[in-house]
């Protein structure tokens, strides 16, 4: 039978030695097959790379138990970070479950003056630089302030953060205090337990999901078949497609971990649908709190209706009007331009589109993308 | 330096640079369009399902 195998990670640091041969003598004992540096791994032959051997250890094992005191350990100036961050951080893309124990002074340190610390000078950081520090720029920063414990590596602050900014969830550990692993590994087979029971319902969802998509594939390839004859009534598929455009928030992400909220917008309160005819749009319908004129030129680039239509087929574009405290959502299928009406929180003005313009138009397109493909999908088969 | 913000204001449409007046109407062009945004997370959400599958395959094998 298979057993449980436990990947024990930690830097070489006096204090958490008895700490690692409790737990790989205890975790034997219990019938698991626990994997560390000075028992079980290595040492390699000499042409053998230690650092790839201990990632694929990690990628061999089934939990990751990291230990952290005040050091930091190997730090690898080709990757930027540690050995042991490097093991944390595949055993985290490869969706492994982390176990993390730190020394409760540390611990208590960090959530109590130093990660605030971290969070303001990132954010001062993003303020004045529009990107985030780097690792090395917040390691400096540690250093330098003489609040901050010099005993304790800089490098620990900096993996600490980053091992809550992946919401894994940090254990106490005093030094000399044995860990009781029996009643550690109870819970987890608790946690278990509860979760495998719903396989099958998972498993259901995961194919009812497949076939949600493979049904959206189909609808892709059917859809450019079709010539849709006409309306039955065109405002009313218009408050159809208002009613289900929602407000939200819009984040601004620095990197794939980071994101702060910069703004909200309302849900959808006007749709208007325009139709190119000679030189010009004439209005089809419209919705909700909608003012826009009957008739546009094509040669008014004051209208983001006609600015969208210029843009070119199947095109689509966000515009923002501070007078009228409104986002603008437009694209073109053929010879029509639909364009949804989001209000803008009453904090946003120029500069702040200027500044966020990503952040609201990813917020706004890729709100619910397969809604906007839909869409697009039946004005491209308009028969106009 | 450049916004990457286009303005139009009396029907002529130009790089937005400096104060904006109220009525300008602002635009940005999209890295993504929604169709892309829409691939990316079908391919995100296959690979998703996928993992699950292989979890829940090596979890429940016997050996």
């Amino acid at each position: 039978m298979a057993r449980t195998k436990v990947f024990i990670s930690s830097v070489n640091e006096d204090g958490l030695k008895p700490l690692r041969r409790a737990a790989y003598r205890e975790l034997s004992s219990l019938g698991h097959e626990p994997l560390m540096w000075e028992e079980n791994l290595g040492p390699w032959p000499s042409n053998a790379d230690p650092i790839r051997k201990c990632l694929e250890a990690v990628e061999e094992c089934d939990i990751y138990l990291l230990f952290l005191g005040s050091k930091a350990g190997t730090y690898v100036a080709a990757s930027g970070i540690t050995i042991t961050h490097l093991e944390f951080i595949k055993a985290h893309e490869q969706g492994k479950l982390i176990l993390v124990f730190a020394d409760t002074e540390i611990k208590s340190l960090f959530f109590g003056g130093i990660k605030p610390y971290i969070d303001q000078l990132i954010d001062q950081h993003i303020h004045d630089q529009e990107q985030s520090p780097s690792p090395l720029h917040i390691m400096d920063s540690l250093k330098a302030n003489h609040t901050i414990p010099p005993n304790i590596d800089p490098y620990v602050w900096y993996f600490l953060y980053d091992i809550t900014l992946r919401k894994i969830y940090i254990d106490d550990i005093s030094l000399g205090v044995p860990i009781d692993w029996k009643a550690y590994f109870s819970d987890l087979l608790r946690r278990g337990s509860l979760l495998i029971p719903l396989e099958q319902s998972i498993a259901q969802n995961s194919s009812r999901l497949e076939q949600f998509d493979e049904a959206v594939e189909l609808l892709y390839h059917l859809f450019p078949q079709l010539r849709i004859a006409g309306w039955q009534q065109p405002e009313e598929l218009l408050e159809t497609i208002q009613s289900r455009m929602t407000g939200g928030r819009i984040e601004h992400s620095y990197g794939p971990y980071v994101a702060e909220t910069v703004g909200f917008y309302g849900d959808c309160s006007a749709a208007t649908l325009y139709i190119q005819e000679e030189d010009r749009l004439r209005l089809l319908a419209k919705a909700g709190h909608a003012a826009g004129a009957d008739m546009y030129r094509l040669d008014d680039r004051s209208s983001y209706n006609v600015l969208t239509y210029l843009m070119g087929d199947h095109e689509e574009q966000l515009f923002f009007k501070a007078s009228k405290n409104m986002f603008y959502y437009c694209m073109r299928m053929g010879r029509l331009v639909l364009t949804l009406h989001f209000p803008a929180a009453p904090d946003w003005d120029y500069k702040k589109f200027i500044h966020y313009k990503e952040a609201a138009n990813d917020a706004i397109i890729s709100k619910n993308p397969l809604m906007i493909e839909f869409i697009k999908l039946i004005l491209g088969g308009m028969q106009l | 330096m450049s916004t990457g913000v286009f303005v139009s204001k009396n029907g002529k449409v130009t790089e937005a640079v400096g104060t904006q007046p109220k009525e300008a109407l602002l635009f940005a062009p999209s890295k993504k369009t929604s169709s892309q945004i829409l691939r990316e997370q079908r391919t995100a959400m296959k690979r998703n399902n996928q993992r699950i599958k292989d979890r829940f395959n090596e979890a429940t094998k016997r050996v």
